[in-house]
């Protein structure tokens, strides 16, 4: 009986930590530069998403779908098309957003809070985040088929808004596969990239300020 | 041992119950979530997303979160005084002087929207265009707007459930 329960003692408090295998300080770099070097050659990405937010206070959750867009070097089209509808249109440094009551143009250069958002927004999807190393504190993980890439904010405009960010980048393509974002209330905001076709001529039209 | 045993039992069953009491909202609770898209504007600018309710006894529990996800107000309606308290705030709204200002017209909101009685007030002009709810603080001159999303219930509320 003494043996079955110090076995189960031990299991519980010393059996090793599941999910990925962290790496040495090497491999990191190794990915990252990979991952940098893959992302220089992405001229162009277009996919679907959906995007899961969990709410730990209302224990439930909350599912959105949409269509993505990213043009280099400045050019991204974020569009929610269920059960809402929203765009967020970024071009240069000018950021256009669109519901179905309300058209919004804002000049990032003059709006700090929305300058660092389209920033994150763009390393994000890029992978640049990564050589980011004054923004985030960066840790990379094998996930067997993805390599996970932990994003600890440095910034205060960023950390009163988010704990961590996690980035899953395809280890067959190198190209962002999902996103996770955890907040300071215990919520977290999961996306998922499905249907990615990369370098594929992009419509100028998908990122005009105007509707 | 027997004792040893039971003490590690009962420290497990207070581990639970205390992880239990931390949940906002219990996981049986057969409520539907209320959600709504909401545009909150403040002269030239404006906040926009998901509003979303849920009852959980005399208590109603509702996030703002705008598209991305991201959270903006966490609230917790008291029916029975009929007062909000601020969960958790964004930091551009976190001051001390919106507060209380966010605080009553939350109540305002949810009483509206949850069909509960509430005071008409000159300080207020409430209306509604279609689907679509408006709440218009006139002395701050803030604006709410809340549209229901219309969405399929699904037959089992479980911890966690797709809207």
């Amino acid at each position: 009986m003494k043996r079955i329960f110090i076995a189960l003692l031990w299991a519980v408090c010393v059996a090793p930590v599941w999910g990925g295998t962290p790496l040495t300080a090497q491999q990191k770099q190794e990915v990252i530069r990979n991952i940098n070097r893959a992302a220089a050659e992405v001229k162009s990405i277009g996919c679907s998403f959906s995007q899961t937010k969990h709410l730990s206070l209302l224990n439930n959750q909350l599912e959105a779908k949409g269509k993505f867009y990213y043009k280099q070097p400045d050019k991204l089209r974020w569009e929610y098309t269920s059960p809402y509808q929203y765009l967020f249109i970024l071009n240069g440094s000018k950021v256009y957003t669109a519901n179905n009551t309300r058209q919004d143009v804002i000049d990032t250069n003059s709006n700090k809070v929305f300058k660092e958002i389209a920033r994150m927004m763009l390393n994000s999807v890029t992978g640049k985040a990564l050589s980011s190393s004054s923004d985030f504190e960066i840790d990379v993980v094998d996930e067997q088929t993805k390599w996970q890439v932990l994003l600890t904010p440095k910034k205060k405009e960023v950390k009163s808004f988010f704990s961590k960010i996690e980035l899953y980048f395809s280890k067959s393509t190198l190209v962002i596969a999902e996103i996770s974002i955890y907040e300071k209330n215990k919520n977290r905001t999961h996306m998922s990239f499905h249907q990615i076709a990369t370098n594929q001529p992009l419509d100028e039209t998908l990122f005009s300020l105007t509707r | 041992m027997k004792r040893f045993l039971a003490l590690l039992g009962s420290l497990l069953c207070l581990c639970l119950w205390s992880a239990k009491a931390q949940e906002g909202v219990a996981s049986s609770e057969p409520n539907p979530l209320r959600p709504y898209t909401f545009q909150i504007e403040m002269g030239q600018s404006a906040l926009s997303g998901v509003w979303l309710m849920r009852e959980a006894g005399d208590t109603i529990y509702g996030s703002l979160i705008n598209e991305f996800g991201v959270s903006a107000i966490d609230f917790a309606y008291a029916k029975r005084t009929e007062r909000v308290k601020l969960l958790s705030v964004v930091r551009f709204l976190d001051k001390w002087y919106i507060r209380p200002t966010l605080k009553k017209d939350i109540a305002l909101c949810v009483q509206l929207l949850c069909d509960l009685p509430h005071k008409t007030s000159a300080r207020y002009q409430l209306s509604q265009e279609g689907d679509t709810w408006v709440v218009k603080n006139l002395r701050r001159r803030i604006h709410y707007s809340f549209t229901p999303i219309l969405s399929t219930p699904s037959p089992h509320d479980t911890t966690e459930q797709s809207l």
